[in-house]
Protein backbone atom coordinates (compact mmCIF):
# COMPACT_ATOMS: atom_id res chain seq x y z
CA UNK A 1 0.00 0.00 0.00
CA UNK A 2 2.84 2.36 0.91
CA UNK A 3 4.53 1.61 -2.43
CA UNK A 4 1.28 2.31 -4.28
CA UNK A 5 0.81 5.65 -2.52
CA UNK A 6 4.42 6.60 -3.19
CA UNK A 7 4.03 5.76 -6.90
CA UNK A 8 0.83 7.78 -7.16
CA UNK A 9 2.47 10.76 -5.46
CA UNK A 10 5.42 10.61 -7.85
CA UNK A 11 3.16 10.38 -10.88
CA UNK A 12 0.90 13.22 -9.74
CA UNK A 13 3.87 15.45 -9.03
CA UNK A 14 5.39 14.83 -12.45
CA UNK A 15 2.06 15.46 -14.19
CA UNK A 16 2.22 19.08 -13.08
CA UNK A 17 5.47 19.52 -14.95
CA UNK A 18 4.33 19.78 -18.58
CA UNK A 19 7.82 19.91 -20.06
CA UNK A 20 9.30 17.01 -18.22
CA UNK A 21 12.83 15.81 -18.94
CA UNK A 22 13.17 12.58 -21.02
CA UNK A 23 14.68 10.83 -18.04
CA UNK A 24 11.66 11.84 -15.96
CA UNK A 25 9.31 10.57 -18.69
CA UNK A 26 11.20 7.29 -18.72
CA UNK A 27 10.89 7.02 -14.95
CA UNK A 28 7.17 7.74 -15.18
CA UNK A 29 6.71 5.02 -17.80
CA UNK A 30 8.63 2.61 -15.59
CA UNK A 31 6.36 3.41 -12.66
CA UNK A 32 3.20 2.97 -14.81
CA UNK A 33 4.35 -0.40 -16.14
CA UNK A 34 5.34 -1.49 -12.64
CA UNK A 35 1.95 -0.48 -11.25
CA UNK A 36 0.03 -2.25 -14.00
CA UNK A 37 2.10 -5.41 -13.63
CA UNK A 38 1.84 -5.32 -9.85
CA UNK A 39 -1.93 -4.88 -9.87
CA UNK A 40 -2.25 -7.60 -12.54
CA UNK A 41 -0.14 -10.09 -10.60
CA UNK A 42 -1.98 -9.35 -7.37
CA UNK A 43 -5.31 -9.86 -9.17
CA UNK A 44 -4.10 -13.19 -10.57
CA UNK A 45 -2.94 -14.28 -7.13
CA UNK A 46 -6.34 -13.46 -5.57
CA UNK A 47 -8.19 -15.20 -8.42
CA UNK A 48 -5.99 -18.31 -8.03
CA UNK A 49 -6.59 -18.41 -4.28
CA UNK A 50 -10.35 -18.21 -4.88
CA UNK A 51 -10.12 -20.97 -7.48
CA UNK A 52 -8.20 -23.24 -5.08
CA UNK A 53 -10.68 -22.65 -2.26
CA UNK A 54 -13.59 -23.31 -4.60
CA UNK A 55 -11.90 -26.50 -5.89
CA UNK A 56 -11.24 -27.76 -2.36
CA UNK A 57 -14.80 -26.91 -1.36
CA UNK A 58 -16.17 -28.99 -4.23
CA UNK A 59 -13.77 -31.90 -3.74
CA UNK A 60 -15.55 -35.15 -2.95
CA UNK A 61 -13.97 -38.24 -1.39
CA UNK A 62 -14.01 -41.66 -3.00
CA UNK A 63 -16.72 -43.86 -1.51
CA UNK A 64 -16.02 -46.99 0.53
CA UNK A 65 -16.63 -49.34 -2.40
CA UNK A 66 -14.11 -47.53 -4.59
CA UNK A 67 -11.46 -47.63 -1.88
CA UNK A 68 -12.25 -51.29 -1.22
CA UNK A 69 -11.71 -52.10 -4.89
CA UNK A 70 -8.52 -50.02 -5.23
CA UNK A 71 -7.00 -51.51 -2.06
CA UNK A 72 -8.00 -55.04 -2.99
CA UNK A 73 -10.11 -55.86 0.06
CA UNK A 74 -12.17 -59.08 -0.13
CA UNK A 75 -15.74 -58.79 -1.40
CA UNK A 76 -17.46 -59.15 1.96
CA UNK A 77 -15.55 -56.27 3.57
CA UNK A 78 -17.47 -53.19 4.55
CA UNK A 79 -15.43 -50.03 4.98
CA UNK A 80 -16.82 -47.33 7.22
CA UNK A 81 -15.80 -43.80 6.38
CA UNK A 82 -15.27 -41.11 8.96
CA UNK A 83 -14.22 -37.59 8.22
CA UNK A 84 -13.69 -34.06 9.49
CA UNK A 85 -16.20 -32.74 6.97
CA UNK A 86 -19.02 -30.87 8.74
CA UNK A 87 -22.33 -32.72 9.07
CA UNK A 88 -24.20 -30.29 6.83
CA UNK A 89 -22.09 -31.35 3.84
CA UNK A 90 -23.71 -34.49 2.53
CA UNK A 91 -21.66 -36.86 0.42
CA UNK A 92 -24.55 -39.09 -0.57
CA UNK A 93 -22.87 -42.30 0.58
CA UNK B 1 20.00 -32.11 13.04
CA UNK B 2 16.33 -32.00 13.98
CA UNK B 3 13.89 -31.70 11.13
CA UNK B 4 10.30 -30.77 11.77
CA UNK B 5 8.32 -33.25 9.72
CA UNK B 6 4.92 -32.23 11.00
CA UNK B 7 2.73 -32.74 7.96
CA UNK B 8 0.79 -29.53 8.52
CA UNK B 9 -2.90 -28.76 8.86
CA UNK B 10 -5.12 -30.69 6.52
CA UNK B 11 -8.25 -29.35 4.87
CA UNK B 12 -10.10 -32.64 4.45
CA UNK B 13 -9.53 -35.91 6.23
CA UNK B 14 -11.17 -39.13 5.10
CA UNK B 15 -10.54 -42.44 6.85
CA UNK B 16 -11.88 -45.81 5.72
CA UNK B 17 -11.97 -48.39 8.43
CA UNK B 18 -12.71 -52.07 8.63
CA UNK B 19 -13.05 -52.76 12.33
CA UNK B 20 -13.57 -56.24 13.67
CA UNK B 21 -13.69 -56.28 17.46
CA UNK B 22 -10.49 -54.78 18.77
CA UNK B 23 -8.76 -55.17 15.42
CA UNK B 24 -8.76 -52.70 12.60
CA UNK B 25 -7.40 -51.79 9.21
CA UNK B 26 -7.66 -48.15 8.32
CA UNK B 27 -6.78 -46.23 5.18
CA UNK B 28 -6.44 -42.51 5.58
CA UNK B 29 -6.56 -39.83 2.89
CA UNK B 30 -5.74 -36.25 3.85
CA UNK B 31 -6.06 -33.34 1.46
CA UNK B 32 -4.15 -30.10 2.08
CA UNK B 33 -4.17 -26.67 0.55
CA UNK B 34 -1.27 -26.28 -1.89
CA UNK B 35 1.92 -25.80 0.11
CA UNK B 36 0.30 -26.80 3.39
CA UNK B 37 1.77 -30.31 3.45
CA UNK B 38 5.05 -29.99 5.34
CA UNK B 39 4.81 -26.21 5.34
CA UNK B 40 8.04 -25.83 7.26
CA UNK B 41 11.30 -27.40 6.14
CA UNK B 42 9.73 -29.05 3.11
CA UNK B 43 12.98 -28.72 1.18
CA UNK B 44 14.93 -30.39 3.99
CA UNK B 45 12.37 -33.17 4.23
CA UNK B 46 12.48 -33.79 0.48
CA UNK B 47 16.29 -33.79 0.61
CA UNK B 48 16.18 -36.35 3.41
CA UNK B 49 13.77 -38.48 1.40
CA UNK B 50 16.04 -38.29 -1.65
CA UNK B 51 18.95 -39.55 0.41
CA UNK B 52 16.79 -42.35 1.80
CA UNK B 53 15.75 -43.33 -1.73
CA UNK B 54 19.38 -43.51 -2.80
CA UNK B 55 20.20 -45.76 0.15
CA UNK B 56 17.20 -47.97 -0.60
CA UNK B 57 18.27 -48.32 -4.22
CA UNK B 58 21.75 -49.40 -3.13
CA UNK B 59 20.32 -52.03 -0.75
CA UNK B 60 17.79 -53.06 -3.38
CA UNK B 61 20.55 -53.68 -5.92
CA UNK B 62 22.34 -55.93 -3.43
CA UNK B 63 19.18 -57.82 -2.41
CA UNK B 64 18.16 -58.47 -5.98
CA UNK B 65 21.21 -60.67 -6.34
CA UNK B 66 20.28 -62.71 -3.27
CA UNK B 67 18.08 -65.77 -3.60
CA UNK B 68 15.06 -66.46 -1.39
CA UNK B 69 11.64 -65.16 -0.51
CA UNK B 70 12.84 -62.77 2.20
CA UNK B 71 15.11 -60.95 -0.23
CA UNK B 72 12.25 -60.63 -2.72
CA UNK B 73 9.94 -59.29 -0.03
CA UNK B 74 12.59 -56.72 0.84
CA UNK B 75 12.83 -55.66 -2.79
CA UNK B 76 9.04 -55.38 -3.02
CA UNK B 77 8.86 -53.32 0.17
CA UNK B 78 11.58 -51.00 -1.11
CA UNK B 79 9.67 -50.65 -4.37
CA UNK B 80 6.66 -49.44 -2.37
CA UNK B 81 8.63 -46.58 -0.87
CA UNK B 82 10.44 -45.31 -3.95
CA UNK B 83 8.96 -42.37 -5.87
CA UNK B 84 6.84 -43.23 -8.89
CA UNK B 85 5.54 -41.27 -11.84
CA UNK B 86 1.81 -41.85 -12.02
CA UNK B 87 -0.08 -42.30 -15.31
CA UNK B 88 -1.21 -38.65 -15.13
CA UNK B 89 2.44 -37.58 -15.22
CA UNK B 90 2.57 -36.46 -11.59
CA UNK B 91 5.16 -37.82 -9.21
CA UNK B 92 4.29 -39.42 -5.89
CA UNK B 93 6.70 -40.07 -3.04
CA UNK B 94 6.53 -42.90 -0.55
CA UNK B 95 7.82 -43.23 2.98
CA UNK B 96 7.17 -45.23 6.10
CA UNK B 97 4.64 -43.65 8.41
CA UNK B 98 5.42 -45.55 11.58
CA UNK B 99 5.43 -49.16 10.46
CA UNK B 100 3.19 -48.76 7.44
CA UNK B 101 3.27 -47.35 3.94
CA UNK B 102 2.47 -43.75 3.22
CA UNK B 103 2.57 -41.79 0.01
CA UNK B 104 2.06 -38.17 -0.94
CA UNK B 105 1.94 -35.95 -4.01
CA UNK B 106 1.96 -32.22 -4.65
CA UNK B 107 -0.42 -30.60 -7.11
CA UNK B 108 -1.10 -27.02 -8.07
CA UNK B 109 -4.56 -27.10 -6.48
CA UNK B 110 -3.98 -29.40 -3.52
CA UNK B 111 -1.49 -31.65 -1.77
CA UNK B 112 -2.52 -35.17 -0.85
CA UNK B 113 -1.19 -37.61 1.72
CA UNK B 114 -2.42 -41.17 2.17
CA UNK B 115 -1.33 -43.81 4.62
CA UNK B 116 -2.46 -47.08 6.04
CA UNK B 117 -2.91 -47.71 9.69
CA UNK B 118 -3.10 -51.33 10.79
CA UNK B 119 -3.14 -52.42 14.39
CA UNK B 120 0.41 -53.47 15.22
CA UNK B 121 1.04 -57.04 16.26
CA UNK B 122 2.11 -57.40 19.88
CA UNK B 123 3.58 -60.61 21.19
CA UNK B 124 1.73 -60.40 24.46
CA UNK B 125 0.24 -63.74 25.47
CA UNK B 126 -2.18 -62.14 27.94
CA UNK B 127 -3.69 -59.92 25.27
CA UNK B 128 -3.16 -61.59 21.90
CA UNK B 129 -3.86 -59.56 18.79
CA UNK B 130 -6.84 -60.84 16.86
CA UNK B 131 -6.19 -62.03 13.34
CA UNK B 132 -7.02 -59.48 10.71
CA UNK B 133 -10.08 -60.66 8.87
CA UNK B 134 -9.49 -58.37 5.90
CA UNK B 135 -6.29 -56.81 4.67
CA UNK B 136 -5.59 -54.94 1.43
CA UNK B 137 -4.11 -57.20 -1.23
CA UNK B 138 -3.13 -54.54 -3.78
CA UNK B 139 0.02 -52.50 -3.40
CA UNK B 140 -0.27 -49.20 -1.60
CA UNK B 141 1.17 -47.32 -4.57
CA UNK B 142 -1.65 -48.71 -6.72
CA UNK B 143 -4.23 -47.51 -4.21
CA UNK B 144 -2.61 -44.09 -4.02
CA UNK B 145 -2.43 -43.75 -7.81
CA UNK B 146 -6.16 -44.45 -8.03
CA UNK B 147 -6.99 -42.01 -5.24
CA UNK B 148 -4.85 -39.31 -6.83
CA UNK B 149 -6.41 -39.84 -10.27
CA UNK B 150 -9.90 -39.69 -8.70
CA UNK B 151 -9.16 -36.40 -6.94
CA UNK B 152 -7.48 -34.91 -10.02
CA UNK B 153 -10.47 -35.76 -12.18
CA UNK B 154 -12.79 -33.48 -10.19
Amino acid sequence: MAILVACLLILTRHHRNERAQPSVMKFKRFIYVGLILGVGLFGCYIAWQQHVQSFLGRLRPPNGDQVKKWAGFPEGTHLTMFTNVPDHVWYGD
Amino acid sequence: MVIDIHPGKFKWFWAYEDRKGSNFTCLVIAVYEPGALWPTNRAKFMHLLDQTYKEIQKVQAKEEKLPGVVAKEGVNMAQEILPITMPNGQKSYGFLFGLFSARFAFHSEFDVLAYEDIEPIFNDERDPTADLTATPTNSFSELFTNVDAFLMSQ
